[in-house]
C-alpha cells in the first residue's frame, strides 16, 4: 500500500515540494521531515483488523484497515503560495483508480506546528473486507 | 453434567451441518454447509387450548410440532451455487441455491459439537426442504451473507455421532 501510494504522489507536480521515498526516520533526534522543509515522506503502513463475522468452524470475516501517513513540513511564518494546491493532490491519491478493491477510502488532513515549522500530516485509510482464515 | 460447547476450528468438536439430496440412500456423501454464523433448532409444539367449567384454568395439551432449522451462512461460491447447478444429482452438484430452486428435500445431520475431545456428541437428523434463501450484501458489509431455513417434513430424530477417528 504504501508503495502504491507513493508512488502516485511521485506524480504530484506542484512547484518547489518533491516527495521522498526514504521513511521519516528520525536523524539526529529530528524527522527527516522537519529537517527538510517541502519534502513529502511517507510513513510505513499500519494495520489493524476488526471481526465483520465471526463463524462456527473457527474461521472469520474481517474488516481490515490500513493506515498510511505522510509528512511534509513548510515554513509558518510564510506558507508557501500553492501549498493548498499541495494539500488537494495529496488528498486526491485516495480516490485514484490505481487504488481498486477497497470498500472504503478516507483521508485526514491534520496540522502541527514545531516552532516556526508547521508539519502536516496526511493519513490515509483503507479499510478491505476478507477471510481470516 | 455434560454441557455442550463446541469448538470452532476443531473438526470434530464444532458445530457442522451436512444435507444429502433426497436420502443419505440417495447421496451417500452430502455437503457440508461452510461458514455458518449461527444455528437455531426450532421445534415449535402447537398447543390446543380449552375451558371446562370445572377448571379455574385453562387447559392445554400439546399436539403437533412445526419443526424447522434456521441458520445464517457466509456465501461459499461452491456449495451455494453448486458444482452443476439446479438440477443436481446430489447436493453438492446442485448447491443450496439448486436445492432450494428445485424444491428439492433433503437429509441433513446437524451435529452439535462435542463437550470433550470430538468423539462423541450429538446428531439431530431429519428431512425438509431449503427455504428462506435471501442473500444480501451492503457497502458496510461486502460479504454476501444469507439466512438459510430448512423446513423440516415430519420429526427429527437424535442420535449420538460415532467417532470419527475410531
Amino acid at each position: 500500500m504504501r508503495d502504491a501510494i507513493l508512488s502516485l504522489a511521485q506524480n504530484i507536480a506542484v512547484s518547489g515540494f518533491s516527495v521522498s521515498s526514504e521513511l521519516p526516520y528520525p536523524q539526529n533526534d529530528t524527522p527527516l521531515y522537519l529537517q527538510n522543509y517541502k519534502r513529502v515522506y511517507f510513513d510505513l503502513e499500519q494495520s489493524d483488523q476488526d471481526p465483520l463475522f465471526t463463524l462456527l468452524d473457527g474461521n472469520g470475516v474481517v474488516n481490515e484497515t490500513i493506515t498510511v501517513s505522510a509528512y511534509v513540513t513548510t515554513d509558518a511564518k510564510q506558507l508557501p503560495s500553492n501549498y493548498a494546491e499541495l494539500v488537494q493532490a495529496l488528498r486526491n491519491i485516495r480516490v485514484s483508480d490505481d487504488l481498486n478493491g477497497y470498500n472504503q477510502k478516507l483521508n485526514t488532513i491534520s496540522t502541527e506546528y514545531d516552532n516556526d515549522a508547521l508539519v502536516t500530516q496526511v493519513d490515509y485509510v483503507f479499510v478491505k473486507t476478507k477471510f481470516d482464515h | 453434567m455434560a454441557y455442550i460447547y463446541p469448538a470452532p476450528g476443531n473438526t470434530n468438536a464444532q458445530v457442522t451441518l451436512t444435507i444429502h439430496h433426497t436420502s443419505k440412500t440417495d447421496d451417500a456423501t452430502g455437503m457440508a454447509v461452510p461458514a455458518l454464523q449461527d444455528v437455531t433448532v426450532n421445534a415449535a409444539n402447537d398447543v390446543f387450548t380449552w375451558t371446562q367449567l370445572d377448571e379455574s384454568a385453562k387447559k392445554q395439551i400439546a399436539t403437533t410440532a412445526t419443526n424447522s432449522l434456521s441458520m445464517n451462512i457466509v456465501l461459499d461460491e461452491t456449495t451455494f451455487f453448486g458444482t452443476t447447478g439446479s438440477g443436481g444429482a446430489t447436493a453438492a452438484a446442485s448447491g443450496v441455491f439448486g436445492l432450494s430452486i428445485d424444491k428439492t428435500i433433503v437429509e441433513f445431520d446437524l451435529y452439535l459439537g462435542d463437550n470433550e475431545d470430538g468423539t462423541e456428541g450429538k446428531v439431530i437428523n431429519g428431512l425438509g426442504y431449503i427455504t428462506g434463501l435471501a442473500p444480501t450484501v451492503s457497502a458496510d458489509a461486502p460479504v454476501w451473507v444469507s439466512p438459510i431455513t430448512i423446513t423440516v417434513d415430519g420429526e427429527y430424530t437424535v442420535a449420538t455421532r460415532v467417532d470419527p477417528d475410531a
